[in-house]
């Protein structure tokens, strides 16, 4: 009897059916290259399966415990007029940004670190609302009937048969004379009026 | 299919004695001449109905929903183009509708075409005697024979002209029945403009073909559905020159919004304006000819119902028309003639804003 193959795959996953499974265990029982592929086959998928998933790192971990934390009060709005000394955009030289930012915390920190968490948000807010309103407003455009759906021929006859068909209800006398004039330019010849 | 008259017997032999019979018949004064060629109804003071004329047209107004009917009939219409006249085998039974047989002439083949029978019109009250006692001043006028039946002519006249009122139309109804036998329309000057006539006619023997008759579109557009539309930008007048009213309106649907039907009338005359979205394709379309009305372009097919085409904005107006020609001008002139715009980008942000906004809109 030939070697499993490829069907030791699907037997160490069980997706083979009762019959093939039966049939398969029954051929690994007495044959050691096919028991030995399948004992290999499981113990490669057992480890995938208990292996630990990445753990985030500890600045991850401690950048998620401080968004958690209470802020401390809104600052004032960035639109107002400083009154004191104008603070400079960029650090003393020989500092740097992040070690500022680390360093000074505190509550007076926490507070700026939340107003700078409320504009981002407000920010994000904001490009939210923008790609929202551009999508809503791209597919209304999009999807507006064009109004100019292409050239369009008026269906004469179909209007001349609706004309009558419709105003023989609201006008006295047999519609004999409209369903006439409707079969054409046999009853009526085709001439310009002036 | 030949029924007890052959229909080209009757053109030969019938046709000319009824143009004879129909131009020199006693009984029928000329209406008087109006030196208003434009006089239209309700162009003065209000119509006066007689009550026996309106139960009279009452009466014909709901015959062909009670009986069936057929026989031969004249059909003529006069324009400043020449006149025109057909005979035409007439089978109707109520609650299906009216066959309108025209036998093979030398320039046109044979012809048939059911129309089916219509509902009561969506906007109007009171049908066609509503419409007609709205425009006209109605009286019983005489009497007479018309396919040797007896009948009662009745006169609608225009209200507030001459003396007693010029005449726009007669009705020949007749005594047994209450059928229309026989009518007339008269333009500003007196002159006929549209004549049917029955040669001969007999009641209860119609039988209308078993094709698939023609019907008018089944959306129709009460009041309340027509504020909506005017909404989303269909003009919609409540009344043409004529004076014209809407009776009734329909629609179709198809791309771009369908088709928009809005039939005006005043009783005689019947006006149906068509509004489409997109533009006139080409450089003109088969069968018309291009005019000048009131300054706009447009065009004219010749037939009867006449046909005028044109585009407005991002519209295409097409006026279907069995009226005077001077109202079909004055009609043009009032619609919309605004230069054709293509999908530019303005147009498109406006209409998509448009669509934004029904989208909010609990109305819309």
């Amino acid at each position: 009897m030939s070697h499993l193959g490829p069907r030791i795959s699907a037997l160490a996953d069980g997706e083979l059916g009762h019959q093939d499974r039966e049939r398969a265990l029954a051929h690994v029982a007495h044959c050691a290259a096919c028991r030995d592929q399948l004992e290999a086959e499981r113990a490669v998928k057992d480890a995938l399966a208990s292996a630990l998933a990445p753990a985030p790192s500890d600045r991850v971990l401690a950048s998620l415990q401080e968004l958690a934390r209470p802020g401390g009060p809104l600052p004032p709005r960035a639109r107002t007029m400083p009154q004191g000394p104008v603070v400079p955009l960029l650090p003393p030289p020989g500092r740097s940004p992040r070690g500022s930012r680390v360093d000074s915390r505190g509550p007076a920190s926490r507070g700026a670190g939340t107003a700078r968490r409320t504009v981002r948000r407000a920010r994000y807010a904001a490009a939210g609302a923008l790609s929202v309103g551009v999508l809503v407003l791209g597919t209304a455009f999009a999807a507006a009937p064009s109004g100019t759906a292409g050239p369009i021929v008026p269906p004469a006859a179909e209007l001349s048969v609706e004309h009558t068909a419709t105003t023989s209800g609201v006008t006295f006398g047999d519609p004999g004379l409209g369903v006439a004039a409707t079969f054409g330019d046999a009853f009526y010849p085709t001439a310009p009026r002036r | 299919m030949r029924r007890s008259v052959p229909v080209a017997g009757a053109v030969l032999v019938l046709g000319p004695l009824v143009v004879l019979v129909l131009l020199v018949a006693p009984g029928r004064s000329a209406p008087p001449e109006s030196t208003d060629p434009a006089a239209g109804s309700g162009s003065g003071s209000p119509p006066v109905v007689q009550t026996q004329a309106r139960r009279l047209l009452d009466r014909a107004a709901a015959a062909p929903g009670r009986m069936s009917y057929s026989g031969v009939q004249f059909v003529s219409a006069w324009t400043s183009r020449g006149t025109t006249s057909e005979v035409v085998q007439v089978d109707h039974e109520p609650g299906r509708g009216t066959t309108v047989t025209s036998d093979a002439s030398p320039s046109a083949p044979a012809r048939r075409m059911t129309l089916a029978a219509t509902g009561t019109p969506s906007i109007a009250d009171g049908g066609a005697v509503g419409v007609l006692a709205a425009h006209y001043s109605l009286s019983v006028v005489g009497a007479g024979q018309v396919a040797g039946r007896p009948v009662d002519v009745v006169a609608a006249r225009r209200p507030g002209t001459a003396a007693g009122g010029q005449e726009a139309a007669r009705f020949w109804l007749d005594r047994e029945t209450g059928l229309v036998l026989r009518r007339e329309v008269y333009d500003g000057r007196g002159r006929v403009t549209r004549a049917n006539a029955f040669v001969e006619v007999r009641v209860g023997s119609g039988a209308v073909a078993s094709d698939t008759g023609s019907r008018a579109w089944a959306t129709t557009i009460d009041t309340t559905a027509l504020a909506a539309m005017r909404g989303k930008g269909w003009d919609c007048p409540k009344v043409l020159p004529g004076p014209l009213a809407l009776v009734d309106a329909r629609r179709r649907d198809g791309a771009a919004g369908g088709i928009m039907h809005l039939s005006y009338s005043d009783g005689i005359a019947t006006v149906s304006v068509f509004e489409q979205r997109g533009r006139l394709a080409g450089d003109g379309l088969a069968g018309h000819h291009r005019e000048v009305i009131d300054g706009h372009e447009v065009w004219v097919s010749g037939e009867v119902p006449q046909r005028v085409v044109w585009t407005s904005g991002q519209t295409v107006y097409t006026v279907v028309a069995d009226a005077p020609e001077r109202t079909v001008d004055q009609v043009v002139a009032a619609l919309p003639h605004q230069p054709a715009t293509d999908g530019d980008t303005l147009g498109r942000l406006g209409r998509g804003l448009d669509r934004v906004a029904s989208w909010f809109n609990p109305f819309g």
